[in-house]
């Protein structure tokens, strides 16, 4: 009886087996060489879409309702944080259909997602609008090579920003700074490299002032050990200076301690200081500018994730995201600058005279990396 | 007359009562201090007038309005995400309760080789940090489909919440002393009548303590609900993160807080006042 049971078992599972494996996948249409005509029709036979973000809830939320008007596809947007969602994608990186199809991506989420290769593409020649873009952006982001798998969806720019009624002459200069600091004791504040652009904005503008600029390190793909080797004199600089300064906990909490009356100036994003402005988080009299040693700046992209489980709707929501009049739209409600070269928005806190003269590229991401771990390494605990 | 000279004894009751209400009053100005003034200023954070920043050096913001309530409830899923919570964490509370009282008994009653080993195991979801548990629980869930699932999200908030409510619990059955059961039995109870009538009673202000933990551990669960969860489920915490992370706003962020926070805190009150503790107190012979 029980040698029958255990024939029976087995065939039962080799049987099973057989069935597993007999039947055929699904393949799925290779959106890369289709045309945008037939990727908005299987868009819209996918019917819906999941888009991820981190900040700008007004803007992406309105976004996503207007694109379930025009196509019909339901656009759901999560609001997470850059890292919990690197974490999620990177966590359902070898599923076969992850839950997120398209996200906003930037900072030091850039190099560990292009480097574990979870975006779809190259879709700078599938997209319309692609051509019109920041193609500096476009191609390099945070000093990131992102070879056409993303698309910039807006600009940002790092720049000084102080109360008037405290800062009578803000410094144009890295000499006319470290006098003021000098000059005002703990009343300069730039937050952790780690947890902030604006902080890596300001880590590398030391660097630049203090170990020879940053020319050398342009077209690096990978660190070379001889360019940093006189990156201790940033440190030295740091750590001489650490006592005049205020280190933050975070890009936003700059901007706490500027309205609380805390310190005067620091280095702030400009979305990020549209958005407090417009939330009453931050008095209105606070003055941007980009001072003309020039301050680090860039933007963020968007991508549709690999193992999407609805690719052509992710394509279709990145692309409307840089249709003129949804970056106009964008313009309007968080400030940010647009990707687009050939719209202007009407809500700029920097000109673009500004940006073009003192705006100033990342370095590239091997040097970014090393520089906020030694950061940590050389001045926070020290 | 002889002045009358107050008694020793009465002396010392005065300074024993002016040193307690000394305490006490201490007490609140310190729970007002450490508690009420964070709360009142997320409560004048979450009114600010958006027309009229509250900055330095105003004390109060000049202006109130409920804009910071109104951009809250438009332009996130608050609403689904109150649901959400506030249906994932009665269940996970359950199933914790379920799960950990057999496993507390015996924990606290038996002895067995290995027994203390187990104790500290039933800590590690609370030791590894919450997102590293999140990404291996994720796949895990996700091989058996329980990803973006509801059930699956309660049994990984039940994860989370069991090392509070089981290590109450096996405190509290250890603490129940012997001889009462011993004189139950000579008395003739079995043991459905031992449990219902000692166990359970004795042990009702630990299963308080691990309920009320265990649903505030639900309901602030972030990691696992936004790997696991998102985008079908959000809950509270995963829409407050995304004011609390880096790119923090912190009028919005108000509103999320206090939507977090003053349910918890009303039934906190409400708890309390069903927390009895008589029961260990008899038996420990003090009635």
């Amino acid at each position: 009886m029980k040698k029958c049971l255990l024939i029976c078992f087995v065939l039962f599972l080799a049987g099973g087996l057989l069935f597993a494996g007999g039947g055929a996948e699904k393949k799925e249409p290779d959106y890369l060489v289709m045309s945008w005509d037939d990727i908005v029709k299987a868009a819209k036979a996918e019917g819906s879409v999941n888009f991820y973000s981190w900040w700008g809830e007004e803007f992406w939320k309105t976004a996503a309702a207007d694109f379930s008007k025009k196509y019909g596809i339901e656009a759901k947007v999560i609001m997470g944080d850059l890292t919990a969602n690197v974490n999620k994608i990177l966590a359902e990186k070898d599923k076969k259909a992850g839950s997120v199809d398209c996200m906003l991506i930037g900072g030091e989420g850039v190099k560990s997602t292009i480097d574990s290769g979870v975006f779809y593409g190259p879709i700078n020649k599938l997209l319309p609008n692609y051509a019109k873009l920041d193609q500096k952006l476009a191609t390099v982001q945070e000093g990131v090579q992102t070879k056409g798998y993303l698309a910039p969806v807006y600009r940002n720019q790092t720049g000084l920003l102080y109360d008037p009624d405290k800062v009578k002459n803000p410094p144009q200069t890295w000499e006319e700074l470290v006098a003021w600091i000098n000059a005002n004791p703990k009343q300069f504040a730039f937050c952790d490299p780690t947890t902030g652009g604006s902080g890596q904005s300001f880590v590398q503008l030391v660097i630049d002032k203090t170990t020879g600029g940053l020319d050398k390190y342009k077209g690096d793909t990978a660190l070379d050990t001889a360019k940093v080797a006189n990156w201790n004199l940033a440190w030295d600089w740091f750590n001489k200076m650490k006592d005049k300064m205020v280190i933050t906990a975070s890009n936003n909490d700059s901007l706490s301690r500027l309205n609380q009356g805390e310190v005067s100036l620091i280095i702030a994003w400009d979305d990020d200081t549209q958005v407090n402005l417009k939330s009453g988080s931050l008095f209105k009299r606070a003055k941007l500018y980009i001072p003309q040693m020039g301050l680090a700046g860039g933007g963020d992209s968007a991508g549709v994730l690999k193992n999407a489980a609805h690719k052509a709707a992710g394509l279709l929501f990145v692309s409307y995201l840089t249709e003129a009049d949804v970056q106009v739209q964008m313009n309007e409600l968080i400030g940010s600058y647009l990707a687009r070269t050939d719209v202007q928005g009407k809500m700029a806190l920097l000109p673009e005279e500004e940006r073009q003269k003192n705006g100033v590229a990342w370095v590239p991401a091997p040097y970014k990396d090393h520089f906020k771990k030694e950061f940590v390494k050389n001045v926070l605990m020290k | 007359m002889a002045q009358q000279v107050k008694p020793h004894y009465r002396i010392v009751e005065q300074r024993r009562r002016a040193f307690r209400t000394t305490l006490v009053v201490f007490f609140i100005l310190v729970q007002l201090v450490w508690i009420g003034v964070p709360m009142l200023m997320a409560v004048l954070w979450s009114l600010v007038n958006p027309d009229y920043p509250w900055s330095y050096p105003q004390v109060f913001p000049s202006h109130l309005s409920f804009y910071q309530w109104n951009y809250v409830f438009k332009f996130t899923d608050i609403v689904r995400a109150i649901a959400t919570s506030y249906s994932v964490a009665p269940s996970a509370t359950f199933l914790t309760f379920l799960l950990a009282l057999p496993t507390a008994y015996i924990l606290g009653r038996r002895k067995f080789p290995g027994r203390e080993a187990i104790k500290i195991l039933i800590l590690l979801p609370i030791i590894m940090p919450g997102m590293v548990v999140a990404l291996f629980l994720s796949r895990v869930f996700s091989f058996i489909g329980l990803d973006q699932n509801f059930f699956g999200l309660i049994l990984g908030h039940t994860l989370m919440a069991m090392p509070y409510m089981l290590r109450i619990l096996t405190t509290s059955f250890e603490a129940i002393p012997q001889d009462i059961i011993d004189a139950a039995e000579n008395l003739g109870a079995g043991s459905f009548v031992k449990f219902t009538e000692i166990f359970i009673p004795m042990v009702l202000p630990g299963l308080f303590a691990g309920t009320i933990f265990s649903f505030i551990t639900s309901l602030e669960e972030f990691n696992l609900t936004f790997v696991m969860g998102t985008p079908t489920f959000e809950t509270i915490p995963t829409i407050l993160f995304a004011f609390l992370g880096y790119h923090f706003i912190r009028t919005n962020a108000a509103v999320v807080a206090l939507i977090l926070m003053i349910p918890n805190i009303t039934m906190l009150f409400i708890a309390e006042r069903f927390l009895k503790t008589q029961y260990l107190a008899a038996a420990l012979g003090k009635m």
